[in-house]
């Protein structure tokens, strides 16, 4: 080893800095690939770290020729997810939503559909989301779509509270909401969000990590990857283990209900009812500023687990008082280029099934109905 | 450890690594980088969940209270009393871990969090999004800590301040993977030189190249554990990429422990010498996990008699045992401590007793291919015992002979 260690300290700062370069390379390849084999998003994603809070991610969205452009502030509930190996936490992310419509309805008009995803997986508060969608109407997109959550855009936690608003605009443009940021993403997160607007091999790690994968398949010719895995028994969430021990949420299954159902359910049960909540304010605001800026709009809650909801008195009595005003809001707010679907597409398409409580397995309703609302409300004109 | 990301935690710690190693570096004061030290492995345990930091932080004062009562009683009658004591409270929380995870680590970790979410309702709520995971690194902790207590009884050590040994604690190259160095190793008085850091780049290069391109390719052949109604050949080949792939993903996180140690200038004790290409069960344990095997050769080997000759079976049982136990208190590390320490005395033996004939051709290029394959071959054979249900073993062992 000793002759091994003077080997190498004999070489260069700049052969170890090309080592380097080659590692965080390789790195940024396999980033994606590995955790998220079966993802393969067609879509222009905005999307950050596979594992962790894509909201420290600079937006970069190339200006499609010809395009008309959709822009879609979300949160993680386009994810199409699918159950495995038994237990409830394990998942594979099979797809997007948006990826089916555009299967469906490649164009509209002859005008090749594009969407610029605003997406931000992990707990997104309305405060993220009011910030992505005054950067998306900076960029002039023929259709701006608006997906409300009714499990995390209604919930006062203290740290997305009205008092960190104030500094919630970052100077790096996208760390909205710092102090969420800060709170959850790791230092190698926010690095990575910067590094992905020089080292393209970060933004490409979807498409380089599927080579990985070809390798990886390559090298298992038993097919052991098929090989489902064991369950885990140990593997709860504290807030899984909080709502189950506390009583605060329902009695549940614990063999079948996923760790993201209970962390929902007890966002639920968190609401902020009150009429100039922070969540209200922030759609009141938000519908002002897209008639102002006169960029049409389509803003739906999105489709929620009645089912589940209804299992828990405390969730169900809080979600009905949303869906209420928010029937009253489209009602008062519709119009003049923006759009307000009045309810939550559970509450008339058949056939969805959830992973939770607002992730999908069986979404198909679902992009046959958003397909035809865009095809009705994006108008295919000039960016 | 389950839902705990490794190759995270690292990528965190070199990320830090930018800012914290120079800061290091230019630091003077022995006292400052340990606070540096410490502060880098709060952040990160944060990031793996907050709850830790109180863990570690009640574990290590609790080895400083250890350290101070061993060394006023240590010149005393009651010594070895105070140490035994000391012992067995440093090692209560890793066994009662083992013993009953299932009930003891949610109620472990529900106390830690409501501790934390009552000191801060944010980092409560961030806490609760973590994993209710194993307490990462803390058979690692326990074993430094034992290391500490036990060169203070035997004298090598004298009083520690408390800022070391915290430092020593949340040294945050150590926290997750180990290796189990010793206080003595993580010298915060060294300087990095330039020469430090190249190797410690490197070092980390090829620890990433070992778990992220070569055990990452391999890492689904695990599942020939529960997937193994298959033709003997197959498992057989399985095997063999399973023992590449568990060597080379545990030995790639202890290089860029190592190496990331080496930033900060320090040496850290090595803890894989290619341990699949050794030709004895001595030389493999010599060889594999190094600091584990160190430890329990100076406390465990050492005192159970091991360099007597009448003693040398019963301490390499009992040494590979503890080596076993430290891993999980069950019954297949149990099988896995018989298998290893059956192998060892039975090799020991053989050195001892093998005719004159072979005797003579031991260091031949044909007996020491022959003594390869055959240590291979059964290091290979003992992975199923850790890696599957015990009652699952005859089915498995059956199946390579179809």
């Amino acid at each position: 080893m000793n002759r091994m260690q003077s080997l190498f300290a004999k070489l260069s700062a700049v052969r170890i800095m090309a080592w380097a370069s080659f590692a965080l390379i390789v790195l940024g390849s396999l980033g994606g690939g590995v955790g998220e084999p079966l993802l393969s998003p067609r879509t222009n994603f905005g999307m950050g770290t596979a594992m962790g809070d894509p909201r420290v991610v600079q937006r970069r969205f190339p200006q499609v020729e010809n395009a008309t452009t959709v822009a879609w502030i979300t949160d993680s509930s386009p994810t199409i997810l699918r159950a495995k190996g038994g237990h409830p936490d394990n998942f594979d992310r099979v797809g997007f939503i948006q990826d089916r419509i555009l299967e469906k309805k490649p164009d509209i008009e002859g005008h090749p559909l594009h969407f610029a995803m605003y997406m931000q997986s992990f707990g997104p508060k309305a405060i993220d989301k009011y910030f992505e969608a005054q950067h998306a109407i900076s960029l002039k997109p023929n259709l701006l779509i608006y997906g409300v959550n009714p499990t995390f855009d209604f919930t006062p936690w203290d740290m997305m509270g009205e008092a960190s608003a104030p500094g919630a605009l970052s100077p790096f443009g996208s760390h909205n909401s710092y102090k969420w940021t800060l709170l959850l993403a790791s230092p190698a997160q926010l690095i990575q969000g910067q590094l992905i607007r020089f080292l393209p091999t970060v933004e490409m790690r979807f498409e380089i990590g599927k080579h990985f994968e070809v390798l990886r398949s390559w090298l298992d010719p038993f097919n052991f990857r098929a090989a489902a895995h064991p369950s885990s028994p140990v593997g709860w969430s504290m807030m899984r283990w909080r709502a189950h021990h506390t009583g605060l949420t329902q009695p549940f299954d614990p063999e079948r209900t996923p760790s993201s159902q209970l962390v929902q359910l007890t966002a639920m049960q968190l609401m902020d009812l009150r009429d100039d909540s922070w969540g209200k304010q922030i759609l009141r605001d938000l519908v002002a500023d897209l008639r102002q800026s006169g960029t049409p709009a389509l803003i739906y809650m999105i489709p929620v687990n009645l089912r589940a909801i209804d299992s828990d008195p405390v969730v169900a009595a809080n979600f009905r008082s949303i869906e209420k005003w928010f029937s009253e809001f489209a009602a008062q707010n519709s119009g003049g280029g923006v759009t307000i679907a009045p309810q939550t597409p559970s509450r008339f398409l058949e056939g969805l099934l959830f992973f939770d409580i607002s992730h999908l397995t069986a979404p198909d309703p679902f992009v046959d109905y958003l397909s035809n609302e865009i095809a009705t409300h994006a108008k295919p004109q000039a960016n | 450890m389950l839902f705990f990301d490794a190759a995270a935690f690292f990528a965190n710690l070199l990320v830090l690594a930018v800012i914290v190693a120079p800061l290091y570096r230019y630091t003077t004061s022995i006292v400052l980088r340990q606070v540096l030290m410490i502060a880098t492995g709060v952040v990160l345990l944060y990031h793996v969940a907050p709850r830790l930091i109180l863990l570690y932080l009640m574990f290590w004062l609790v080895v400083v209270v250890a350290q101070k009562v061993m060394l006023r009683t240590r010149d005393g009658k009651w010594a070895t009393g105070v140490m035994w004591v000391c012992v067995l409270t440093l090692l209560a929380p890793m066994l009662t871990w083992k013993l009953f995870a299932v009930t003891f680590l949610p109620q472990l970790a529900w106390f830690l969090h409501s501790v934390v979410s009552e000191l801060s309702l944010n980092i409560g709520f961030v806490d609760s999004h973590r994993s209710l995971m194993l307490p990462v690194g803390l058979s690692f902790a326990t074993f430094r800590a034992l290391d500490l207590i036990l060169q203070t009884y035997l004298r090598s050590i004298g009083q520690i301040p408390i800022g070391h040994i915290m430092a020593y604690g949340f040294f945050p190259v150590l926290l997750p993977v180990g290796p189990i160095a010793t206080l003595q190793e993580v010298d915060f008085t060294h300087n990095a030189t330039s020469e430090d850091v190249k190797i410690g780049l490197l070092r980390i290069t090829i620890g990433f190249f070992k778990v992220f391109l070569l055990a990452s390719l391999f890492q689904d052949w695990g599942n020939v554990f529960h997937s193994y109604d298959r033709p003997g050949w197959q498992l057989l080949i399985s095997l063999v990429v399973f023992a590449f792939y568990f060597y080379l993903n545990f030995a790639g996180y202890s290089d860029i422990a190592i190496g990331t140690g080496r930033l900060f200038g320090m040496k850290l004790p090595e803890n894989f010498r290619w341990p699949l290409f050794r030709e004895s069960p001595q030389q493999f344990w010599a060889s594999w996990h190094v600091s584990l095997s160190r430890f329990a050769q100076r406390y465990i080997f050492a005192s159970a008699g091991g360099y007597r000759r009448n003693r040398q079976s019963i301490a390499l049982l009992a040494t590979m045992m503890v080596i076993a136990w430290w891993h999980d208190l069950t019954l297949a590390w149990t099988l896995f401590g018989v298998y290893h320490g059956m192998g060892l005395a039975v090799h020991r033996w053989w050195s001892q007793n093998r005719p004159l004939l072979l005797a003579k051709h031991v260091g031949h290029l044909w007996y020491r291919a022959v003594s390869w394959a055959m240590l291979f071959s059964f290091v290979v054979m003992g992975f199923p015992i850790i890696s599957m249900d015990p009652a699952s073993l005859p089915a498995f062992y059956g199946s390579l002979l179809k």
